[in-house]
């Protein structure tokens, strides 16, 4: 039996790699197209070529073009209050959010007054009811040499703001953070090694990774 | 590789060939996902086998995985599809780390998988948006070219972006 052989051949085989997409202007081109105005505006100052093609009147005809370009991914606070007529008020104007999916907007915690979330990025958003004003939180700070993992608790104990942190490499340690009693950041109340534990429960290590929490450890 | 049970016609199985050896035998209807080898079975019609030098097994796999995917969820025909293709979507570029992310992204634009390069530039975009200049120029390994005072000049005037 013959067998038909056909081979893809396109641009000569480059070392595939963040260098690579760089020079393939298409790609990068609509890398670009999905970055909010403010990226494009700080990435002028990249190079000659970002500049070159982010100044391009054509890029902007073709980002306004693509459905999914993410120049306007604004965000709307509104107030549900049964005293106005079971409504929801919009609150304040429409805001961009830099890092919107870095922002989790599903992790909130209502404390003293304010709507809290968290975030993946360096700063975090509350949202003041009394006030009806936005403001920034910053996030704890990661440890020098770690990378962030989970969040595994965020709320409110005995009238305090609380978050657990687990980083990257050991995840047998975690912090434990408080907020400020004016919000200005949070502290670290606890850091909680486990690992002498270990040697008491050794059933705390598991031989597989469970993929409800991504860690080796049971606990 | 097994072959879906949502449809009943028979349909025809291609032979694709990683660079390092690694062939999968794929449905015409996932394969086709791919403008490259759509291209090439409109044009020829019946080949056996399929060679695609600039692409290892581990990153066709997943390139073919998320094309098998796409095509199942699009046999079904009910409204929800968009949603499940969604859903998938975000699923599968939730955790790529960035090496795997650039060698995917290499790979789907070699074998002009449209639908995947948005997903995936979109997914390198998300990830960028946050940096500082010098770490975009650290991460595509970039050399500023410009002339002393020509980046300054350029910060000064989009200085807002920068705060």
């Amino acid at each position: 039996m013959t067998t038909i052989e056909r081979i893809l051949i396109t641009a000569p085989n480059a070392a595939f790699s963040a260098e690579s997409i760089a020079g393939n202007v298409d790609l990068l081109t609509q890398i670009l197209i999905f970055l909010p105005i403010k990226s494009l505006l700080k990435f002028k100052s990249v190079s000659k070529h970002w500049l070159s093609l982010i100044s391009d009147p054509n890029f902007y005809c073709k980002s306004c073009g693509n459905p999914r370009s993410r120049w306007d991914t604004y965000c709307r606070i509104k107030i549900y209050s049964s005293a106005t007529g079971g409504l929801w008020r919009p609150v304040g104007n429409r805001f961009s959010v830099l890092e919107v999916d870095k922002l989790m907007f599903d992790s909130r915690v209502f404390w003293n007054g304010a709507v809290y979330w968290i975030s993946r990025s360096e700063t975090s958003l509350r949202f003041d009811i009394e006030e009806e004003l936005l403001r920034e939180t910053p996030m704890p700070l990661i440890p020098g040499g770690w990378e962030p993992s989970t969040v595994r608790y965020f709320g409110e104990s005995h009238g305090h703001l609380n978050m657990i942190n687990f980083y990257l490499p050991r995840r047998i340690e975690f912090d434990v953070y408080e907020i400020e009693s004016d919000c200005s950041g949070w502290f670290m109340k606890y850091r909680v090694d486990l690992f002498g534990v270990l040697g008491a429960f050794p059933e705390m290590i598991r031989s597989y990774l469970d993929p409800l929490d991504m860690d080796y450890y049971g606990f | 590789m097994s072959s879906s049970s949502t449809t009943t016609t028979t349909t025809r199985l291609l032979m694709l060939k990683a660079s390092d050896g690694v062939t999968f035998e794929v449905e015409e209807a996932v394969a086709t996902k791919l403008g490259a080898i759509n291209n090439m079975v409109e044009e020829e019609g019946s080949e056996d086998l399929i060679c695609l030098p600039n692409v290892n097994g581990k990153f066709l796999g997943m390139v073919l995985e998320w094309c098998k995917k796409h095509a199942n969820n699009n046999t079904n025909s009910d409204k929800g599809n968009d949603e499940v293709n969604k859903w998938w979507d975000k699923e599968f570029v939730m955790d790529l780390d960035q090496n795997t992310l650039y060698h995917l992204l290499m790979a789907a634009d070699y074998l002009s998988g449209t639908e995947l390069v948005d997903l995936l530039t979109e997914k390198v975009a998300s990830m960028i948006r946050g940096k500082k200049v010098e770490e975009i120029r650290e991460t595509f390994k970039i050399k500023s070219d410009f002339l002393p005072g020509q980046e300054e000049e350029i910060r000064k005037k989009n200085s807002w972006a920068f705060e």
